[in-house]
């Protein structure tokens, strides 16, 4: 068995939250494993194997099912040499640390006889290795309600679970294979309308297309909408990105594939992407992907030297050396950077920007007037401005969430 | 021409962008003012920046800051190849050129340079950058920059640190700190505490764990494959020191682990492949923002050029807001610790039943403020918190006994 380092790294990672010198007593107050699918950037049903990802943010790694046996791949997350930020839990029946000198905050594993092979466990728990027990399991509810568990005894998973928990539709759309897509170097859509000619990229408008490929240093903008393609497949060195939120939907036996040097969405909230499918996701080298990608009957490959943003579920997810990842804010709070314009009619259209995520805003008050929502997504609301009472006006403009207010500093003048 | 249309009505300006280039726009009604303080650029060069196809992917400013004293100057030049940045994002720069098409901009402020033909500008018109510089009083006419006045405004110690010439570390794969002292040993990293060193170099595949503090350094090289982990950590380099991070090394994890001051002329290099979350302010040098990186953070020098294929992010905007707070009982002179998604390390104050806790912080990291209960706080009390451009108060109470 190799060492167990329960050290206080916790202070080495600037934190020092707890005022706590660590220890076992600490594990008395650690956080419960999250089982909500939202928090987690890697969920796979059956198994996981990761290299040297680093994950940036407080968010979890996790494998749903239990292992039925200590020699079954099915619930093993395997890691090698993984750098998982303050915050961040880790969950797996059998939890592997192949490469020494990794680390990770929380750890949930039930084989706490196996060796952590040097790995720095930043918030130790109960288990004398450092780690949680993860228990019960499956992670993952009955989500869709049937009589079976998302992952039963001998790792029989219910596929409809992680498709309910991800937000299929159901049915699952179909594609119109007649309407090929191809989006050749620094030109237009072929083979569909342009929604914005001569601009050096094709502009894809929402509706229900065939199989979508980019070419070699092609350049796509979604305008934002739904999509529902029957496979995606993405050349090298190519630019994808969303105008507004944009969700596709890939049915059986379509595929989504990303080559490499390619970036593809590039925040928190540009992509939906959902594959029906049991065909392998893979994503190339060297890449920058940013989507919430749900292929839970799939392998999800996601490749080696790549920054990737979101969320990746799948059956079985994979993932080469050198990966970078950032999961989308978790907090329930907003608020906002700037709006404009910053004088309006009654009857405008007011956009309000933050770096926080406003999907989080539930209403937007200005003069203490709820205005309506035109469009909302992470970086951007749109609101029309209400009437206020007398004009002109100097408006207060207010952000509302579930955990509180936001009042900007800023007044808005209203004509 | 207004601001106000929706993402779907995306409008390319290529008919009436060659206008612009006489730099006689109006700024339209509705359109957004030219963000002018520092903490709103990505990257922000003094003389001249040429990005190729960057990627920006949150709403942040790249900015070249001097007028071109003339036509032939280099200075106040801002070049993009096909560069895609994000709602909200602004370019400005004198003299501005697209050299490529498939160019997607929000905002663009300019004076002069080529046709920008054939690009996707989501907040048009082309605005004029007037007045020059971004920064009044930083860059005197015929690009003189005022690289004190910027040290000041990126928040450089003064005086400067001097380092410990001599006192080298070396981090080594799998090995503790080399000529230093080792705060957590044995772990195969180099955990190293705030201070004076010499020359610190992170060799290849090594780690170096660095903590809250500053460290005064010579100069800090990272080698390629090394890691370098921080967390409210700011590296101040005396010149001629220089920053270097070598190819597919990581350093920092996110917005507010790393501050890099890097005082002198030497160019400030990053690789290829590299994974950097820093604000890097090394206004008299040029940066060399490398090939195929993630940026995340700030970048400020004399002239910045990025190679193909960068991703760039801002860190937080100018708000934030806090998700939860505990303990939700204290008493006067509790510590109460304050948490949320958002970047807290904006907030400027937090009062407690409207009573301003002093000092305004006991700590101050991008997920978590901690704050003493102020006396004269009592009773179920609002918590506000207050960041430049807003505050926010959360639906719960916090009682003080």
């Amino acid at each position: 068995m190799g060492p167990n380092v329960i050290d206080l790294r916790r202070l080495a990672w600037g934190l020092a939250l707890l005022g706590t010198l660590g220890g076992v007593a600490a594990a008395a107050g650690n956080p419960p494993l999250r089982r909500d699918l939202p928090a987690y950037f890697i969920f796979a049903n059956r198994t996981a194997r990761l290299k040297n990802i680093t994950l940036s943010d407080a968010c979890n790694i996790g494998v749903n099912c239990q292992r039925p046996n200590t020699s079954s791949e099915c619930g093993k997350l395997i890691f090698e040499n993984p750098t998982l930020a303050p915050g961040s839990q880790a969950a797996g029946d059998g939890t592997f640390f192949s490469v020494p000198n990794g680390s990770v905050w929380q750890l949930f594993r039930n084989n706490f006889n196996d060796p952590l092979n040097g790995t720095t466990i930043g918030l130790p728990g109960m288990q004398p290795d450092g780690s949680d027990a993860l228990s019960p399991l499956p992670i993952l509810a009955n989500v869709d309600g049937d009589a079976n568990p998302s992952c039963g005894p001998g790792c029989v998973v219910d596929v409809g679970d992680l498709e309910a928990a991800c937000g299929f539709p159901d049915p699952f759309p179909t594609c119109d294979a007649s309407k090929p897509i191809i989006v050749p170097a620094n030109a237009d859509c072929s083979g569909v309308p342009d929604a914005n000619p001569g601009n050096g990229r094709c502009d894809l408008a929402p509706g229900k297309y065939g199989d979508l490929v980019v070419q070699q240093f092609g350049k796509l903008t979604f305008l934002g909408g739904v999509y529902d393609l029957c496979s995606v497949q993405v050349g090298r060195n190519t630019s994808t990105i969303a105008a507004a939120p944009s969700t596709i939907h890939i049915p059986p036996p379509g595929t989504l594939a990303i080559g490499n040097e390619s970036s593809f969405g590039q925040k928190c909230g540009d992509f939906t992407v959902q594959v029906k499918g049991t065909q392998a996701t893979t994503f190339g080298r060297n890449g920058n992907i940013a989507m919430n990608l749900c292929a839970p009957s799939t392998i999800v490959n996601l490749g080696h030297n790549n920054v990737l943003t979101g969320q990746f579920v799948g059956d079985t997810v994979n993932a080469n050396s050198d990966n970078d990842g950032h999961c989308c804010q978790s907090g329930n709070c907003t608020c906002v950077d700037e709006f404009r314009p910053s004088s309006i009619t009654v009857g405008g259209t007011l956009t309000l920007t933050s770096s926080c995520d406003l999907t989080k805003a539930t209403e937007v008050r200005i003069c203490d007037v709820p205005a309506i929502i035109t469009s909302q997504s992470a970086g951007e609301i749109k609101v029309t401005v209400p009437a206020v009472g007398p004009t002109p006006a100097t408006c207060s403009v207010k952000i509302i969430s579930s955990v509180g207010v936001y009042t900007a500093a800023a007044t808005l003048t209203v004509n | 021409m207004g601001f106000g249309g929706s993402k779907q009505h995306i409008r390319t300006v290529a008919a009436v962008a060659a206008l612009a280039t006489l730099g006689m726009w109006p700024v339209a009604g509705g359109a957004a003012p030219l963000r002018r303080d520092l903490g709103s650029y990505f990257i922000f060069a003094s003389k001249f920046a040429h990005v190729k196809n960057l990627s920006i992917d949150n709403a942040c400013n790249v900015g070249v800051n001097c007028a071109a004293p003339n036509s032939s100057s280099k200075c106040g030049e801002l070049i993009f190849d096909d560069v895609t940045f994000a709602d909200g994002s602004q370019a400005v720069g004198d003299r501005t050129f697209c050299t490529k098409s498939g160019v997607v901009l929000f905002d663009l402020f300019r004076n002069s340079g080529g046709p920008c033909n054939n690009i996707t500008l989501n907040d048009p018109p082309i605005q004029p950058f007037n007045p020059t510089p971004i920064i009044a009083g930083t860059c005197a006419p015929g690009c003189l920059p005022d690289v004190a006045k910027l040290k000041q405004l990126c928040g450089f110690p003064d005086p400067f640190p001097a380092c410990a010439l001599g006192a080298d570390v070396r981090a080594k794969e799998g090995e503790d700190c080399i000529g230093a002292p080792d705060t957590v040993p044995n772990n195969g990293h180099c955990d190293l505490a705030p201070g004076q060193y010499g020359d610190v170099k992170v060799q290849r595949s090594a780690q170096m764990n660095l903590v809250a503090g500053e460290y005064d350094v010579c100069s800090f090289k990272v080698a390629r494959n090394a890691t370098v982990l921080a967390s409210g950590t700011t590296i101040a380099i005396a010149a001629p020191g220089s920053f270097r991070v070598g190819g597919q090394s990581k350093v920092g994890l996110k917005c507010g682990d790393l501050t890099v001051f890097q005082d002198g002329t030497s160019r400030v290099t990053l690789g290829r492949g590299v994974n950097i979350a820093a604000k890097v302010c090394a206004p008299g040098a040029a940066v060399k923002l490398g090939h195929g990186n993630n940026l995340i953070g700030q970048f400020v020098g004399d002239t910045v050029t990025a190679n193909r294929d960068n991703h760039g992010q801002c860190c937080g905007g100018r708000c934030t807001c806090i998700d939860a707070f505990t303990p939700t009982t204290a008493h006067v002179g509790d510590v109460i610790s304050l948490t949320g998604a958002c970047d807290l390390s904006v907030a400027t104050g937090v009062k407690i039943c409207g009573i301003a806790a002093a000092p305004p912080f006991v700590s101050k990291t991008a997920g978590e403020i901690k704050v003493t209960v102020p006396v004269g706080a009592s009773g179920a009390c609002t918590i506000e918190v207050d960041s430049p451009q807003g505050s926010f108060v959360p639906n719960q109470k916090l009682t003080v006994n």
